[in-house]
């Protein structure tokens, strides 16, 4: 099964690939911390100067 | 991956279950229908199904309600599958006496083959024997039209079992729980993980920064200042001079206080440094000094210290068989000698205080020479002072006689002094890296140069790690945002899948009435020919839906599940039944179905009919007694009457 | 072991790194160099001569020099005397008490050290050194050059006030 990985189009290329890469070991159970947080780091927000 | 049901077993449990194996075969029929009577065990026989798939935990009244008698202490069930082709056998063991129970794995892949402890299934397998999934193929017929209940959210639920959906849900508090992480990192540094404490925070670097060009800026202009100021006092020095000069006498005095000046310097120099020598020779600093030093000497020959003879001496003399002075060395004076040995000093003890006897008995001081040089050097320092003094003199001679040009210059070199001893004293205070001058100067990070840096540096820390917790924060919620947003869109495509190809099925089988779901939310919602029919849909219809919802649901899966129901038809008058019967077979893999002999009309005769290698009948027949016996074959199936058996 | 200088000593002799009497102009002519070993070892003399031990606490926190610089170790074996002839008078073991006297000896003495003392021995040496300060400040005004200084210090082993 390979829903439809239609991710935010705002992000990179490499973020894409990393994601879809980590939803696949996230069902087969076999992830791990590491592998999260460097997809976190990959993420590109735009970060208002005022809340 | 493919998984099959190649049987199951039970032992003292209650109803027909107290002794009973179903062989279903390594390579089971497509289709197994087992008849039993009501009361053998039909419901118990899927509940303990469920149970040993699904590993879950009983309760103490629970497992006793399984207990076939008072005299049973253990008892067992088993179901065998078959996952790609290797056999696994799930076991369920119940203790009746204290109310436990226990599960365990016996696996080809167990050294021995022995039982391990535990359910040790693949771990994919262990995805799909959740308890929201284990119920859709261990299937109670009669709850089938709850999947239609839109208050009961089982067919949503459903899909997100099979499709792992709950474990992204893992995934995004994985997500948080990493930024909380973070935060408490940062915390130890910085408090500020929200924009308006990384504001203040950028302030006080800000403030840093200023305080740090201000104090550089302030330290050139006093350096710059200090150089004009010198060269300004060396410049009135020269005129003073010069003025002075123009007096041919006042210029010879002045030139011979120069030349004095310079010897008196020189001097000075000599003999300071002929004092430091000698200061660093302490027999030389005073007679105290140098009659104590005497005196340890002289005590230490008194006292014959140290001996000349050492523990070595002993300890080897110890080792040879003749005495120094002849005699022979025998056990008992070899421990004496030993013992005695060690009242004496050891060799290099022996030694360095030899070294310093020698030097003590060479030490010869003469502070009274070192007397002389520091009287010599306080004539030379009174003699600079006089020189200074001359110097003066001769300057406020001229200005008692009206110099008033000499007063000024004077004057000027007084105010040019002050300044230059100011000025030191601020750049002191700017530039000074030793702590101890800083305290004792009271300085701090606004007013002193390598502070000022020293605190810069841990600000512009503060607000990098709390820009950077707050960054890592926010892409945290924006990665559960995508997250959200994929699994929304992946069930949306899934739910729609689900529908369209329950609809094809049903068209199959509800024929003349265009029935059609038309949403999967909680439950499945209906619409027929346009109108909202479910209220309306029969027992029959609801059914058909159920098990067209299931089979899509099921088949869309990437996994081969068997389809195992109890009392599939039952509630179904015979005409559907029989549609059910012809139709739904042919949507499943494995079908297990469990049958009441009133089943069998419409429903389970829609299989006699069907290719005996596809089919398996088995009956299985109460003996009395909790005893039973399994018949096997269509015949058997057919012939059977059964005894309903209240519970 | 190592030598620790007592707190307060930097300050007094206005010690910018390892130069002494730093808030002067320096002056162009040969000076001769006042060592932060010399300001130890004034300390020292005068701690030795109290027979006085100083607080350990008011040493500073780490070692400013290991071993005797070039200028001072032929003095180790007389240093090492002084300590000695100090810590029998302090610890009032007498003329003829022949056993306690060695026994003192080699508790403070180390053949193998470079000050030839025992850690032991290097330690009290700091703490004289302590307390020695402690006369030095008593008797001297911080001074702002080593003529001075020299004149002033030689007065306090002269037993008289410093000469104006």
């Amino acid at each position: 099964m390979e829903a439809a990985l239609s991710a935010a189009p705002d992000q990179t290329d490499l973020f894409r690939t990393r994601f879809t890469r980590l939803i696949e070991l996230v069902l087969s159970g076999s992830f791990d911390d590491p592998d999260v947080r460097r997809v976190m780091e990959l993420v590109t927000v735009s970060v208002d100067s005022e809340d | 991956m493919e998984v099959r049901l190649t049987g199951w077993r039970s032992k003292n449990i209650r109803g027909g279950l107290r002794d009973l194996d179903i062989d279903l075969g390594s390579d089971p029929r497509r289709w197994t229908l087992v008849q039993m009577s009501n009361g053998t065990g039909k419901t118990t026989t899927m509940d303990l199904l469920r149970s040993t798939l699904t590993g879950r935990a009983l309760s103490t009244p629970e497992v006793r309600a399984f207990r076939a008698d008072d005299l049973v202490e253990t008892g067992l069930f088993e179901a065998r599958l078959v996952v790609d082709d290797r056999p696994i056998r799930l076991q369920m063991e119940l203790d009746f006496r204290d109310g436990s129970v226990s599960y365990w794995t016996v696996r080809a892949e167990t050294r021995g083959g022995g039982r391990e402890e535990g359910r040790a299934v693949p771990s994919e397998l262990r995805e799909l024997l959740k308890p929201a999934l284990t119920e859709l193929f261990v299937f109670n017929g009669e709850l089938a039209t709850q999947i239609l209940d839109l208050s009961k959210s089982r067919a949503a639920g459903a899909i997100r079992a099979l499709y792992g959906l709950d474990q992204v849900d893992a995934l995004q508090e994985r997500v948080t729980g990493l930024v909380q992480q973070e935060v408490r990192r940062a915390a130890s540094v910085t408090s500020a993980k929200e924009q308006k404490g990384i504001t203040q925070l950028q302030n006080l670097v800000n403030e840093a920064t200023s305080a740090k060009q201000r104090l550089e800026q302030l330290q050139q202009a006093s350096a710059a200042r200090l150089a004009e100021v010198s060269r300004e006092r060396e410049r009135l020095d020269a005129e003073i001079t010069a003025r002075l000069s123009e007096d041919a006498g006042v210029r010879a005095e002045i030139e011979a206080l120069d030349v004095n000046q310079v010897e008196v310097d020189a001097n000075a120099n000599d003999l300071s440094t002929q004092a430091l020598e000698a200061f660093r020779r302490p027999p030389h600093v005073s007679d105290l000094l140098q009659e104590r030093l005497k005196t340890l000497g002289e005590q230490l020959y008194t006292l014959k210290l140290p001996e000349t003879i050492s523990r070595e001496f002993f300890n080897e003399l110890a080792n040879e068989k003749l005495c120094v002075c002849g005699r022979p060395i025998g056990h008992t004076e070899r421990d004496q000698i030993i013992t005695g040995a060690g009242r004496y000093l050891a060799q290099d003890q022996i030694t360095v205080i030899n070294q310093m006897k020698t030097a003590l008995r060479d030490s010869s001081g003469a502070p009274n020479v070192l007397g002389a040089t520091i009287a010599s050097l306080q004539a030379q320092l009174v003699e600079r002072r006089k020189i200074k003094a001359e110097r003066d003199r001769l300057a406020s001679e001229r200005i008692a006689e009206g110099d008033d040009v000499l007063a000024k210059l004077r004057a000027d070199l007084g105010e040019c002094i002050e300044e230059v001893n100011a000025l030191s004293a601020t750049l002191e205070r700017l530039s000074t890296k030793d702590s101890i001058r800083q305290r004792a100067l009271r300085v701090g990070w606004e007013s002193n140069l390598p502070l000022c840096d020293g605190e810069l540096e841990v600000r512009k820390f503060r607000l990098q790690t709390a820009t950077k917790t707050r960054d890592f924060s926010e892409q945290g919620k924006r990665l559960n945002q995508i997250i959200a947003d994929t699994t929304r869109r992946a069930l949306d495509g899934l739910r729609d899948r689900v529908r369209l190809a329950t609809n094809e099925k049903l068209k199959l089988i509800i024929k003349g009435e265009d029935l059609q779901v038309s949403k999967i939310g909680g439950g499945l919602e209906l619409q027929s020919g346009g109108l909202d029919a479910k209220a309306g849909a029969s027992e029959g219809q609801k059914l058909a839906i159920a098990y067209a919802f299931l089979t899509s649901l099921l088949a869309e899966a990437p996994y081969k599940l068997p389809f195992i129901v109890d009392s599939p038809a039952v509630s179904l008058d015979t005409e559907v039944r029989r549609e059910v019967g012809e139709l739904i077979p042919s949507f499943f893999g494995q079908m297990v179905m469990l049958v009441i002999s009133s089943e069998r009309e419409g429903f389970a005769d829609a299989f006699y009919g069907r290719a005996p290698e596809d089919v398996r009948f088995l009956t299985v027949a109460a003996e009395g007694g909790g005893q039973v016996r399994i018949e096997e074959g269509l015949q058997a199936f057919r012939d059977f009457h059964g005894k309903d058996l209240t519970a | 072991m190592s030598f620790f200088l007592p707190t307060g000593v930097r300050s007094f002799f206005s010690f910018e790194g390892q130069r002494a009497f730093a808030k002067t102009p320096r002056r162009r002519d040969a000076t001769p160099r006042f060592l932060m070993f010399d300001a130890y070892y004034f300390s020292l003399l005068l701690g030795l001569r109290e027979g006085r031990l100083g607080d350990a606490n008011r040493l500073e926190a780490q070692s400013f020099f290991d071993a005797y610089p070039d200028n001072y170790r032929a003095q180790a074996e007389l240093i090492a005397g002084l300590l000695v002839d100090s810590e029998l008078r302090r610890l009032q073991i007498g003329i003829g008490d022949r056993a306690d006297i060695e026994r003192q000896m080699v508790l403070l003495l180390d053949l193998t050290s470079t000050t030839r003392l025992s850690g032991h021995g290097d330690q009290l040496l700091n703490r004289y050194a302590v307390a020695g300060f402690d006369v030095l400040q008593d008797g001297i005004m911080p001074p702002d050059n080593l003529e001075d200084f020299l004149v002033a210090y030689h007065a306090l082993w002269a037993g008289k006030d410093p000469a104006e």
